[in-house]
């Protein structure tokens, strides 16, 4: 099974969201090379190989193009915004694109191109997914114009040990540039860790770089719009697309943590390796991986404690589990009349209230208090979880897509074989 | 020749306000359990240690730190004297109770990237009903310090921040800021009514009656 994220949608042979309805109307040339030291066939690792582009911009939106043209089988596109109508950067097809979501009508042209790829879009911000939508790509590129959007893409590739490369371009010096972040090891840099002091300070200010102001989206700005030329947008996009190439066909030097970059006043190419600062304030921490051979939801916490090797059930209680993208509620409570309900249950953060009355003034509709309730449960703080802790996530709420178990200095991720289609770790 | 009472330490100097010996005593008891990679264990210690000397320095009358737990997030309920506004009765007439329970919970994530203005502070008492533009009247009274914190704000200006909140002395009414209201009756009431704001015009730190005037630097 492959989740799409709440909001995800796939684009469809025949989508006429577009207005290019062109797939399966031609035939399909082949043009992969036979790559110097490939062993194995370009096309079917391609083909088996899941693509996260975030920000679909003057750059992203290139780079979601060069996936389709490499026909990545599975492309994931967010972008929270429309088409401006700014010709002189953005891959803009047609006027009619103005004003339209930019990642579904570069979704549309990627499913164009490439009938066989799986596309979905996302029109909203990066930070709206959660890990376990992430989770399911392989590789990240972005090329966002927020540093909080390249933070939090920093960490949860990093939680997750996935690669995540990042793309920019420099109008006033000429320069594009790619950053990779391999993500295989605590010790593996994240993008924070080479922010400067001022980068910081925009970071905390929530300064956004945008090239492509939305109609009436200027006053949000801090700042004039950066400035770049198609051609370097474009290059940025194509070094960024040559790193997962080289990343997924195993071309070359192993990819490590590295900034490439390319100048176009002088033609000189620079390769610069990336390191983690030591005070970098983002959680360094890369899951270990645990597969596990039947459903999460038949689980229970105790079985994931053990399968995260944990045992003991004073162990146990003081293991912290972060389940799904949920919130442990030991109460719920009415917004109505105060009243709290017990639930000792499991609730979608994303959803607003339960479907269930007020036991004491028949309000319908409760929900979990922001202070009363915890992303990460750990049951020894949840008193009335204990007698739970053998009882089936589903049963608790819980779909059971992903575990984080953690305790100590121990933290896993489970999944299901059943329900994750990402490799199996040796 | 004269000599000036040394002036007691103010918000700007917590870390020289030693700890009485029950607030050791808890900060210790929250530490034992205390899990996270550097360097967030100690910055929680910080931050606790400091929301601690902030209720010491106000007193008890003005502040007490009812909860603390370092396991995960820093997790502290605060109660407070401050007036509450509350949702008007049938005939129209504002209801004012005294005191509230604040829930502050201070996630590491805070130290990386801003959050939005309602992300970390809730009213947990009064458990419903306050009436204020910036207190959300669902999904438990999540209350908004404007349109976003900043990366490392400090634990105790979420604390004085949620107070300053809950006394009127700062309030953000206007639906079309860009922070937004989360209340919109609330909004509408205390537009039509902002001669009986702020609820009281005490400073969170009542005067020292040694200087007659506010500990604050």
């Amino acid at each position: 099974m492959v989740w799409s994220a709440p909001g995800f949608r796939e684009i469809t042979v025949g989508s006429t969201a577009g207005g290019h309805d062109m797939v399966g109307t031609v035939g399909v040339v082949d043009r992969m090379p036979d790559f110097i030291g490939l062993t194995g066939d370009a096309r079917s690792r391609l083909a088996k190989t899941r693509l996260l582009v975030a920000g679909i911009g003057s750059v992203g939106g290139r780079i979601a193009v060069h996936a389709a043209r490499c026909r990545v089988g599975e492309i994931g596109l967010v972008d929270p915004k429309p088409f401006s109508a700014n010709f002189d950067t953005q891959v803009i097809r047609d006027p009619s694109d103005i004003g339209q979501p930019k990642a579904l009508r570069v979704g549309v042209w990627a499913k164009t191109i490439s009938p066989s790829s799986i596309v979905r879009v996302f029109d909203g911000p990066v930070q709206a997914l959660s890990w376990l939508d992430l989770d399911e790509y392989d590789i990240v590129v972005a090329s966002t114009d927020n540093l909080l959007a390249e933070v939090y893409l920093g960490e949860t590739c990093m939680a997750l040990g996935g690669p995540l490369v990042y793309a920019s371009a420099h109008g006033p010096t000429l320069c594009s540039q790619v950053r990779a972040f391999m993500n295989r090891n605590g010790d593996s840099p994240c993008p924070s860790c080479g922010y400067s002091r001022a980068e910081r300070e925009q970071l905390s200010n929530g300064t956004r770089f945008n090239c492509d102001p939305a109609a009436g989206d200027e006053a949000d700005l801090d700042g004039p719009p950066t400035v770049s030329v198609s051609p370097l947008c474009s290059l940025a996009a194509d070094m960024a697309m040559l790193e997962v190439l080289r990343m997924t066909l195993g071309l070359g030097l192993p990819p490590c943590d590295c900034v490439r970059e390319l100048n176009g006043y002088t033609g000189a190419s620079v390769t610069t390796p990336l390191s983690r600062r030591a005070v970098c304030t983002v959680d360094h921490t890369v899951l270990d991986r645990v597969h596990l051979d039947r459903p999460l939801g038949e689980c229970t916490l105790r079985d994931c404690a053990e399968a995260a090797g944990v045992t003991g059930d004073e162990g146990i209680a003081r293991t912290s589990f972060a389940v799904d993208d949920n919130l442990f509620a030991p109460v719920l409570t009415c917004a109505a009349c105060g009243a709290s309900h017990e639930h000792n249950g499991f609730e979608d953060r994303r959803r607003g209230s339960v479907p269930l009355v007020c036991r004491k003034c028949r309000h319908h509709g409760l929900a979990p208090h922001p202070f009363l309730s915890f992303d990460r449960l750990i049951p020894a703080r949840a008193g009335g979880l204990l007698p739970h802790l053998d009882v089936p996530l589903r049963a608790l709420g819980a779909e059971g897509r992903g575990v984080v178990v953690r305790h100590g200095r121990k933290a896993v991720l489970l999944r299901s074989k059943l329900d994750c289609t990402r490799d199996t770790p040796s | 020749m004269t000599t000036a009472t040394p002036r007691p330490p103010g918000l700007g100097s917590l870390d020289r306000i030693t700890l009485t010996r029950s607030n050791e005593d808890r900060l210790a008891a929250a530490a034992v359990s205390m899990q996270g990679v550097d360097p967030w264990p100690a910055r929680k210690m910080s931050e606790a240690r400091h929301l601690l000397a902030l209720g010491q320095l106000a007193g008890p009358e003005r502040m007490q730190v009812r909860e603390l737990n370092l396991e995960q997030d820093l997790r502290a309920t605060v109660w407070f004297d401050v007036p509450v506004a509350m949702t008007p009765d049938s005939t129209g007439a504002l209801r004012v109770e005294q005191g509230a329970v604040v829930g502050i919970i201070y996630p590491r994530v805070i130290l990386s990237i801003p959050l939005p203005g309602y992300a970390l502070t809730s009213l947990v008492e009064p458990a419903a009903g306050a009436f204020y533009p910036n207190v959300g009247s669902s999904q438990g009274q999540r209350m908004c310090l404007g349109a976003q914190l900043p990366v490392g704000i400090p634990v105790v200006e979420l604390a004085i921040g949620a107070w300053s909140l809950l006394a009127m002395q700062t309030v953000m009414m206007d639906a079309a800021d860009s922070a937004g209201v989360m209340h919109m009756a609330a909004s509408d009431y205390w537009l039509a009514n902002r001669d009986r704001m702020p609820l009281t015009r005490e400073p969170f730190l009542r005067p020292d009656p040694r200087h007659g005037e506010p500990r604050c630097c």
